[in-house]
């Protein structure tokens, strides 16, 4: 009887745990492999379906259609995407009640995900890029602030030095707010953001005094694929990968207009590795549970073993049938423990390993622009605006298997600057 | 028992999930503000004496209603609540005081509309055609602190009723709030 209940107690805990640890993401994969195949209305139409659902990739899967919908240059698509991602990111509560029991005792996969510190600035970096391309400085200013919170948030709230640390790698917030005090017409402000972009880093002083000069043509062009969320020792700590070493050094990119190679007002130079700020990862309460409960895990296992073997009779003792059921019980549980002390490794597969600002000064009217990497990467977008007056911003997303013929304004050409499903990719 | 304790844990998990929307909370001005705020500006707006004074001489005051103007730390307002914050208290006073105010679409909304061809909807003149003698402006300011375990925003939003020909203010009135989150497990 004690065998039939504890068989049965493990068949339901077995039931529930696959219930609420069931909660499986899906979606990334097809659209990650669409989105860098250049596939990018079905990624978006699928995202669509997933990004509406509230659960917990409610996030995740929004800043997934933010991505694909702005190198698709549905803006509306994407700044209402970014948008959802954004108030949810900004809230605190969300994984309150069971969300929070079940991250901490079954599987951290059921949290809402809301992403590491780096994922959370990429956000509010996305938005305010969506806001500067649409001429609204304002928001777009507000949103590279936010986004320096988000980093700010990850630092060290009693040590002034690390906040300099960690802001440090994420320059290109504070450039990019230079621009928007710019063109809000408060010099001081912006002369400031490149100040406190030069004093961090030193190196970057050309392009802040390029992004300084007055141009008409933007290009923010992103390169590479961002860091990929992995386990490391054992598979209940996470932690991200290729590091910059790894990876190698980060290539600097050619500009041809009309074929030409143009003269920049700034050099082409990368102002944020991500794979470098992924690496400080946040160690969390729910990281220490997830240690805790694959130790005890193994632990029980080890105990539910012996005890099992131990009532069995094979090492010479009688045979008892309550050890044995007893030892299963507790091999099981060890079992469950481990297995749900899994790593959450959902990320955010399509951002960027790092990004360039360009800033030209082009000839008013229309103009064949195209950005080539060493590494073969090669996009041109044709008959972008050079306006007479103002600025205009353009994005490249640079991706080795997507189409490298753009054409302007999106859409104007089918098959190129706006692309068709091709239903027959698939992931290999 | 143990293993009762575990079963209602793991169903308590399972069935006790929020969404992702039900349960956050944060810092950011919401609808309570927007009414509070509106209200208290149309009421302003109604029993002002300057404005009486000036509807006394010259009639109905012409108005036409901007967007807010975002000045907030590290916080986005988007396209549409930036109208909803001035579009209410022109609704406002619409009903509660038809006949101080003649209310004038601005351009970006006149053309939002008309771009979205609404059946049965009459949108009057076009902008173009009516010249306004005031605008009824917002900005919108905070001071924002956020780090690993709190995030507090104090708000300072100023309306304001502005002549446009000579720029001279007949009429503001301002709404503040401080909001505080403590940050809690897993945020």
């Amino acid at each position: 009887m004690p065998i039939r209940i504890s068989i049965l107690t493990a068949a339901v805990l077995v039931s529930l745990f696959s219930l609420v640890s069931g909660c499986q993401d899906n979606s990334g994969q097809q659209a990650q492999f669409d989105y860098s195949t250049g596939n990018w209305p079905r990624a978006e139409r699928e995202l669509k379906d997933s990004a509406r659902k509230t659960d917990e990739n409610y996030v995740l899967n929004n800043v997934r259609l933010g991505s694909v919908a702005l190198v698709n240059y549905n803006l509306d698509t994407a700044e209402s995407a970014f948008l959802a991602a954004y108030e949810v990111i900004n809230s605190a509560g969300v994984n309150d009640g069971g969300r929070a029991v079940s991250a901490a005792v079954v599987s951290e996969n059921t949290k809402i995900w809301k992403g590491e510190p780096f994922e959370r600035a990429m956000v509010n970096y996305y938005l305010g890029l969506l806001y500067y391309m649409r001429h609204d400085y304002n928001n777009s200013r507000a949103a590279f602030e936010n986004a320096l919170f988000k980093l700010r948030d990850y630092s060290d709230t009693n040590n002034a030095d690390k906040y300099d640390e960690i802001n440090s790698d994420f320059v290109l917030a504070y450039m990019m707010l230079g621009k928007c005090y710019l063109h809000l017409d408060q010099p001081d402000k912006a002369k400031a953001m490149f100040d406190k972009a030069i004093q961090i880093r030193p190196d970057l002083a050309p392009v802040a005094q390029g992004l300084q000069q007055p141009d008409n043509v933007l290009l923010v062009v992103d390169w590479g694929w961002g860091p990929v969320k992995i386990t490391t020792v054992d598979h209940a700590f996470a932690g991200f990968g290729p590091t910059p070493q790894e990876a190698g050094p980060i290539p600097v990119p050619q500009v041809l207009v009309d074929g030409a190679p143009q003269a920049l007002t700034a050099p082409p130079l990368p102002l944020v590795d991500l794979l470098a700020l992924a690496q400080d990862h946040r160690w969390q309460d729910i990281d220490t549970i997830r240690a805790v409960k694959s130790v005890a895990g193994k632990a029980l296992m080890g105990v539910g073993a012996f005890e099992a073997v131990h009532g069995s009779g094979w090492t010479g003792h009688r045979y008892n049938g309550n050890d044995v059921a007893i030892g299963l019980g507790l091999f099981a549980a060890g079992a469950l423990l481990d297995a749900s002390s899994q790593a959450d490794l959902r990320h955010w597969e399509m951002l960027p390993r790092t990004v360039f600002l360009i800033p030209m000064n082009l000839s008013p009217g229309t103009h064949d622009v195209t950005v080539t990497f060493p590494t073969g990467e090669q996009q041109t977008w044709h008959g972008l605006v050079a306006p007479a007056q103002g600025e205009n911003t353009y994005y490249y997303r640079m991706l080795e298997e997507a189409p490298t013929d753009r054409y302007w304004p999106p859409g104007s050409q089918p098959g190129s600057g706006s692309q068709k499903e091709t239903d027959s990719l698939q992931p290999s | 028992m143990r293993t009762t304790a575990l079963i209602a844990v793991l169903a308590l998990a399972a069935c006790g999930c929020g969404t992702a929307v039900s349960s956050g909370h944060n810092t950011a001005l919401d609808s309570v503000d927007l009414v509070s705020m509106t209200d208290q500006m149309a009421r302003s707006l109604a029993t002002d004496p300057r404005i009486n004074q000036e509807f006394a001489a010259h009639g109905p005051l012409t108005v036409v209603c901007e967007p807010v103007e975002n000045e907030l730390t590290g916080e986005i307002i988007p396209h549409g609540q930036a109208e909803a914050y001035t579009a209410r208290v022109r609704d406002l006073l619409s009903q509660k005081a038809p006949d101080r105010f003649t209310w004038i679409m601005n351009r970006d909304e006149f053309y939002d509309l008309r771009g979205q061809e609404l059946e049965g909807v009459s949108l009057g003149p076009s902008p173009d055609a009516v010249q306004p003698q005031y605008a009824l402006h917002a900005v919108f300011q905070s001071l924002t602190q956020e780090d690993s375990e709190h995030r507090s925003s104090y708000y300072l939003c100023v309306y304001s009723l502005t002549d446009l020909q000579d720029r001279v203010e007949l009429w503001s009135h301002k709404y503040e709030v401080k909001k505080t989150e403590v940050k809690g497990f897993l945020d």
